[in-house]
C-alpha cells in the first residue's frame, strides 16, 4: 500500500467534560497505511481523542479532516470511513453472531448482498465455529474478534481500535496482535495500548499521552529503544557523590536523589552485579541495592534525553 | 432515511422476541385484559335485565357499559405496563457500550430514535388488538350493539395515547444506564401526566378547565366514544413529539453536559406546544364516527341552532368531577360549535359564589340557559340534546304558541295524573315553550287568535253544531287540529271528519303478535311507519291501545295531500271480517292507526302561505301518562304535535341513538369465551415465550 497521504490531520483539538479540561490542544497526523499508537496511563485522554474522531464525542475547540472531510460539518461522511471498536466491543449478546453482524453491516450502510458480506467477514475473522451461537455464550476472545469483525464489516479505510488486547490471555493477545499487523497492509489503523512493547510491534509510530496533552511521539526505531526496557538502579551507599563520579559512563544516567544514588539505564542483571562489583573494589560500602522497571513516560523521557544527548 | 429506520426497527423487534420478557409481559397483560373483558361482560349480561328495561339503558348501550369502561380501564395498565415496555430501549445500550456503535455509524440520531420507537409502538399496537379483536367475537352474536368503527377510534386513541407514553417511556431509558432507574423514571412521568388532572380539580374557571384539557384522560375519552377529534389527535401527537423531542436531546454521548445548554431548548418547545394546542383550540375538526351518532346532533338541531340570532349564555352547574361532566362539556361544546350566539361555562357554586350569583342559582347539577337578549332563563336538571334544544326553542321564541285542548264533552284531563290523564303531556308540551290549556267554548264563544293548535281528545260524546261550526271555520281559514280518537264508546266523528277526506273506522284492532312482547292482543305495536317528515327518522317502535282503523278517502282534489303515519304490524287484525260489506266501501282503503292530511289554500311562488292541518289517531292513549314514555311514543308524539304546529324544527333526539344491547349469549358461549380469553390467550403467549427461549439457548 502506498504511504504518504494524510488521512486524518487534527489541530489543537481541545475537550471540556463540564469544568475537567480532558483534552488540551491535541495536534497529530496520519497517513495512509500507518498504524499509530495511542500510548498512555489510564485517564489520559486516549479514549476521548478516538470517541471525537470517530464523532461519538463533539470536541470542544480545534479542527480536525479526516479524509478532507471536515468532522464538525461533514460527521455521516466520516463515520463511513471508519471502523471503530470500543475498549468493550460493542455487543447484543442476545443476538446470534450472524444476526449481529447482519445487523451491524445493514446500519454501516450496506443493503446488497449483505449475507455475502457477513459469510465474508465471518470468515476473515476465524468465526466460521462460533457463527451460530449467541454472543452471550462466547469467549472473551470470540468477543473480541466479533468486536473486530463489526468494526471491519463496511471495509473501512480508517481503523479506530482502543485498547484491542486488554482483558485477553496471552495466547489471544498473540492472535489479535498478528491480526491487526495483517489489517496493517489494507487500512490505516489508530490503536491505543498502555502496554509498550505492544506498540514498539505493532505501530509505525507512537504518541504518548498524558494528562490530555500529547507528551511525546516517536518513530518506530526509538520504540525498538525503548522496547528494551528502562531500568531505575537506586544505591544505598556511603559516599554518593564520590561514587557517582567513580563509574560515570555514557551508557546511563547518574544521579543522586535524597542522598541515594539513583542510576537509569539499561542494565539487566550482569549489569548490576559489574556496577556492584566495580562499587565495592572502589572501596564504597553497599547498604542495598534496589532496581525498579521506569513506567513509559519516565521511560520515553529518558529516551527522548538520551537521544539528545547522543 | 427510511431504510435506516427499518433498519433500527427491525433490530428493536428482534431484541423483544428474541427476550422472554416480551411474551411474559404479553401473557401478564392479555391475562389482565382477557379478565376485564370478561368480567365485564359477564356483570353485564347478568344485569341485562335491569339494564336494558331501566333508564339506564335508555342512552347506554353495551358499547357504552361494556367496551368504553374497557378500554379507559386499560389505560390504567399501560400506564404501568408502557415504562417496563420501554426501559430498556436505551439504558441497555448505554449500559453495554453498544450507544456507540449506533452513533458511530451512518446513521441520524433521528432514525435511531424513530426506529425504536416504531418497534414499541408496533409491540404495544399489538397489545392494543389483541383485546380490541375480543369485541370483534361478539359480533356474530351481538349485531348491531357492536359498533365497529366505534372499536376501531378506541383503539386508535389508546395507541396515540400510548404513543405519547411510550416517547416519555424512551426518553426516561435515555437519561440512564440502569434499566430500574429508567423504569422509575417512565412511571414519575406517567404519575404526573395523571396528576395534572387531580391537579386540576384543585382550579376553579378558566385555570382549572386549561388544566383539565391537557390531562391524557380527557383527550382519550371521546375516541374511546367513537369521537375523532383534530384537537385530541393534536394533543397526543404534540405529546409524542415532545417527548421525541427530548429523548433527541438526551441521547447519545455527554448526555451531563448538554442538560443545561438544551434546557432553553426544551422550555421553548413545550412552549411552542402548548402555544400550537391553543391556537386550534378553536378551529377543528371532530367526527362522530361511532354507529350510532351517539355525540351528533341531530340535523334538526343543528339547523335550528346555527340559525339562533339571539345570545345564549349557558352555565353548568357541574363540578369537574362529577360522572357527567365530560358528557355534558361534549354536548355543550356541540352546541356552542354550530355558532358565536351559544356561549358555555362550567360553574362550581360553591367555589365560584360570583359567577353563580350571576345566574341567580347557587345548587350543583343544574344547567342554566339564559337569552341575554331577552333576559330570559331556563333551568335544566336532565341534560340532554331533546332538553337543550327544547329550551333554546323555547327561548327564542317571540310570542306564545298556544295549544288549546277542547274541554266539555268528558275529554281527557290535562292535569289527571292516573294512567289515561294527560298530565305528562302537558308537562313536555309546556317544556318545549307552549301555553298549554283547556279551551270551554260555550264560555270563550269562539277559538282565540293565537290558537297554534287545537285538540279534540277523546271526546265522549259530539260537539254541539254551534261548536262543530266553530271549529271548521278556524280550520278553513287556516287552523291547525288534532283529533285523538278512542274506539267506542268514544265519540267518532266520522260523519264531521268525511267532509275533510278522513274516514274513521267502528272496527277495534287487535293484535296476537303483541303477546310475543308480553303485552294484551289490545296492545299495538307500530313499527311501520309512513312516509313523512314527522315520522321519517323514527327507527324506534310505538305502543298504541286499543285502536280504530283510520284512512283517507281516495280522489281528493289536488291540493291536499294526505299521509298515514303509524301502520298496524302485520298480524293485527280487525274486529270486522269484510271490509267490503262497510259502507262506504273501504277494501281499497289503506288504512293506518293514525294519519295526517295537508290542505293548501294558497300559494305564493310555488311556496305554500296558508295552509289547514288535520291529523287524526285512531287511540287516545299513545299519549297517556302511562304510554307516553314507552319506546318511540315520546318522539313520535311531540313530533307530531310539532308538525301540526309548524314549528319546522322537530323532536332533537332519534331514538336511534337508543342504547344497543347483546340480545343472546349463551351460557356455554360466555365459558368458551372465559377459556379463549383467559386461559388460552395468556399461555399460549407464556408458552411461546418459553419455546423461544429454549430454543435460542440449545
Amino acid at each position: 500500500m502506498r504511504r504518504g497521504k494524510i488521512v486524518i490531520l487534527a489541530r489543537n483539538v481541545d475537550k471540556y467534560y463540564s469544568n475537567f479540561h480532558a483534552l488540551k490542544g491535541i495536534s497529530f497526523e496520519l497517513k495512509k497505511g500507518e498504524i499509530l499508537g495511542f500510548l498512555g496511563p489510564n485517564g489520559a485522554g486516549k479514549t476521548t481523542t478516538m470517541r471525537i474522531l470517530t464523532t461519538f464525542l463533539p470536541l470542544t475547540s480545534g479542527e480536525i479532516t479526516i479524509n478532507g472531510y471536515d468532522l464538525i460539518k461533514k460527521p455521516m461522511e466520516i463515520r463511513k470511513l471508519i471502523g471503530y471498536l470500543p475498549e468493550t466491543p460493542p455487543l447484543y449478546p442476545e443476538f446470534r453472531v450472524t444476526e449481529y453482524l447482519d445487523f451491524v453491516a445493514r446500519i454501516k450502510g450496506i443493503s446488497r448482498n449483505v449475507d455475502k458480506t457477513v459469510d465474508r467477514i465471518i470468515d476473515r475473522c476465524g468465526l466460521g465455529e462460533k457463527k451460530h451461537s449467541l454472543i452471550a455464550h462466547l469467549s472473551k476472545g470470540y468477543r473480541q474478534r466479533v468486536g473486530l469483525a463489526q468494526a471491519l464489516i463496511h471495509n473501512p479505510g480508517l481503523l479506530i481500535l482502543d485498547e484491542p488486547t486488554s482483558g485477553l490471555d496471552p495466547q489471544q493477545i498473540l492472535e489479535i496482535r498478528d491480526f491487526i499487523r495483517e489489517l496493517g497492509c489494507e487500512h490505516s489503523i489508530i490503536l491505543s495500548t498502555h502496554i509498550l512493547p505492544e506498540a514498539s510491534q505493532l505501530c509505525h509510530r507512537v504518541l504518548i499521552i498524558d494528562h490530555g496533552r500529547i507528551i511525546a511521539s516517536g518513530s518506530q526505531q526509538e520504540l525498538n529503544a525503548l522496547a528494551r526496557g528502562g531500568e531505575r538502579v537506586k544505591i544505598r551507599i556511603n559516599e554518593p557523590l564520590a561514587a557517582m563520579n567513580s563509574i560515570r559512563s555514557d551508557s546511563f544516567s547518574a544521579s543522586i536523589e535524597d542522598g541515594v544514588l539513583v542510576l537509569d539505564g539499561e542494565f539487566g542483571d550482569e549489569g548490576r552485579a559489574g556496577i556492584v562489583s566495580t562499587l565495592v573494589g572502589a572501596g564504597f560500602r553497599i547498604y542495598s541495592v534496589e532496581s525498579e522497571q521506569l513506567n513509559l513516560e519516565q521511560v520515553f523521557i529518558t529516551l527522548l534525553r538520551n537521544a539528545k544527548n547522543v | 432515511m427510511f431504510r435506516e429506520i427499518m433498519v433500527i426497527f427491525r433490530k428493536e423487534l428482534r431484541s423483544y422476541f428474541v427476550s422472554p420478557l416480551v411474551y411474559t409481559i404479553f401473557a401478564v397483560i392479555l391475562f389482565i385484559a382477557g379478565f376485564l373483558f370478561y368480567s365485564g361482560l359477564a356483570n353485564y349480561l347478568a344485569n341485562l335485565p335491569v339494564i336494558a328495561g331501566g333508564q339506564i339503558g335508555e342512552r347506554s348501550g353495551f358499547m357504552e357499559l361494556v367496551a368504553n369502561a374497557f378500554f379507559l380501564r386499560m389505560t390504567a395498565l399501560f400506564i404501568l405496563l408502557l415504562p417496563l415496555l420501554c426501559m430498556r430501549v436505551f439504558a441497555e445500550e448505554n449500559r453495554t457500550g453498544t450507544m456507540e456503535l449506533l452513533l458511530t455509524s451512518p446513521v441520524s440520531k433521528t432514525a435511531i430514535i424513530a426506529g425504536k420507537f416504531l418497534a414499541v409502538c408496533l409491540i404495544q399496537s399489538i397489545i392494543i388488538a389483541i383485546p380490541a379483536g375480543y369485541f370483534l367475537l361478539l359480533k356474530p352474536y351481538a349485531g348491531q350493539a357492536v359498533d365497529v368503527p366505534q372499536l376501531f377510534t378506541a383503539a386508535a386513541g389508546s395507541f396515540l395515547f400510548s404513543a405519547a407514553l411510550i416517547s416519555f417511556g424512551l426518553l426516561a431509558s435515555s437519561l440512564t444506564k440502569s434499566q430500574l432507574v429508567a423504569a422509575l423514571i417512565a412511571f414519575a412521568f406517567n404519575f404526573t401526566f395523571l396528576s395534572v388532572q387531580s391537579l386540576s380539580y384543585y382550579f376553579v374557571g378558566k385555570t382549572g378547565e386549561f388544566m383539565a384539557r391537557l390531562s391524557l384522560v380527557d383527550h382519550l375519552q371521546p375516541f374511546v366514544q367513537g369521537i375523532v377529534d383534530t384537537r385530541d389527535l393534536l394533543y397526543f401527537l404534540s405529546l409524542a413529539g415532545l417527548g421525541f423531542f427530548f429523548t433527541y436531546l438526551s441521547s447519545g454521548a455527554d448526555r451531563k453536559e448538554r442538560i443545561f445548554s438544551s434546557l432553553g431548548l426544551g422550555i421553548s418547545a413545550v412552549l411552542a406546544v402548548l402555544l400550537i394546542n391553543t391556537a386550534f383550540h378553536k378551529t377543528y375538526l371532530r367526527v362522530d364516527l361511532s354507529g350510532r351518532g351517539l355525540y351528533t346532533l341531530s340535523e334538526r338541531t343543528r339547523d335550528f341552532t346555527s340559525g339562533l340570532s339571539n345570545n345564549f349564555e349557558m352555565a353548568a352547574f357541574f363540578r369537574r368531577t362529577d360522572e357527567n361532566y365530560f358528557r355534558i362539556r361534549e354536548l355543550l361544546e356541540c352546541f356552542a360549535a354550530l355558532t358565536p350566539n351559544v356561549k358555555y361555562q362550567f360553574i362550581d357554586p360553591d367555589r365560584q359564589p360570583q359567577e353563580a350569583a350571576g345566574f341567580g342559582n347557587t345548587s350543583y347539577k343544574v344547567l342554566i340557559i339564559r337569552n341575554n337578549t331577552t333576559g330570559k332563563s331556563e333551568k335544566l336538571f336532565s341534560i340532554t340534546e331533546e332538553r337543550l334544544i327544547n329550551a333554546l326553542v323555547k327561548l327564542s321564541r317571540k310570542e306564545i304558541r298556544n295549544i288549546f285542548f277542547l274541554s266539555g264533552h268528558g275529554e281527557r284531563d290535562l292535569s289527571a295524573r292516573d294512567s289515561r290523564g294527560y298530565y305528562e303531556l302537558q308537562k313536555k308540551l309546556s317544556e318545549r315553550g307552549f301555553q298549554v290549556r283547556e279551551l270551554f267554548l260555550p264560555e270563550t264563544g269562539s277559538i282565540p287568535e293565537n290558537t297554534a293548535l287545537l285538540v279534540l281528545a277523546d271526546a265522549q260524546s259530539p260537539l254541539l253544531p254551534d261548536e262543530w261550526s266553530m271549529v271548521k271555520k278556524y280550520l278553513l281559514s287556516g287552523g291547525r287540529a288534532l283529533f285523538l280518537i278512542d274506539p267506542s264508546p268514544s265519540y267518532s266523528f266520522a260523519e264531521e271528519l268525511r267532509e275533510f277526506g278522513v274516514f274513521v273506522r267502528s272496527s277495534v284492532l287487535s293484535d296476537s303478535g303483541s303477546s310475543l312482547f308480553g303485552g294484551e292482543p289490545s296492545v299495538l305495536m307500530v313499527n311501520r311507519y309512513g312516509n313523512h317528515e314527522s315520522v321519517n327518522g323514527l327507527s324506534v317502535s310505538s305502543v298504541f291501545s286499543g285502536a280504530r282503523e283510520i284512512g283517507f278517502y281516495l280522489m281528493l282534489p289536488k291540493n291536499i295531500r294526505t299521509d298515514l303515519l303509524a301502520l298496524p304490524g302485520k298480524s293485527a287484525v280487525s274486529s270486522v271480517q269484510d271490509p267490503s260489506s262497510e259502507t262506504p266501501d273501504v277494501s281499497r282503503l289503506p288504512l293506518g292507526l293514525a294519519g295526517v292530511l295537508r290542505c293548501i289554500l294558497e300559494e305564493k311562488e310555488g311556496k305554500p302561505v296558508l295552509d289547514y292541518r288535520i291529523a287524526v289517531s285512531g287511540d287516545a292513549d299513545f299519549c297517556s301518562n302511562h304510554f307516553l314514555d314507552h319506546y318511540g311514543n315520546l318522539p313520535f308524539t311531540m313530533n307530531l304535535f310539532s308538525w301540526l304546529a309548524d314549528e319546522g324544527d322537530y323532536l332533537a333526539t332519534d331514538l336511534a341513538k337508543k342504547g344497543r344491547h347483546i340480545q343472546n349469549l349463551s351460557t356455554n358461549q360466555l365459558r368458551f369465551l372465559f377459556y379463549l380469553v383467559v386461559i388460552t390467550a395468556p399461555l399460549l403467549f407464556f408458552l411461546t415465550g418459553i419455546f423461544v427461549y429454549l430454543r435460542r439457548r440449545n
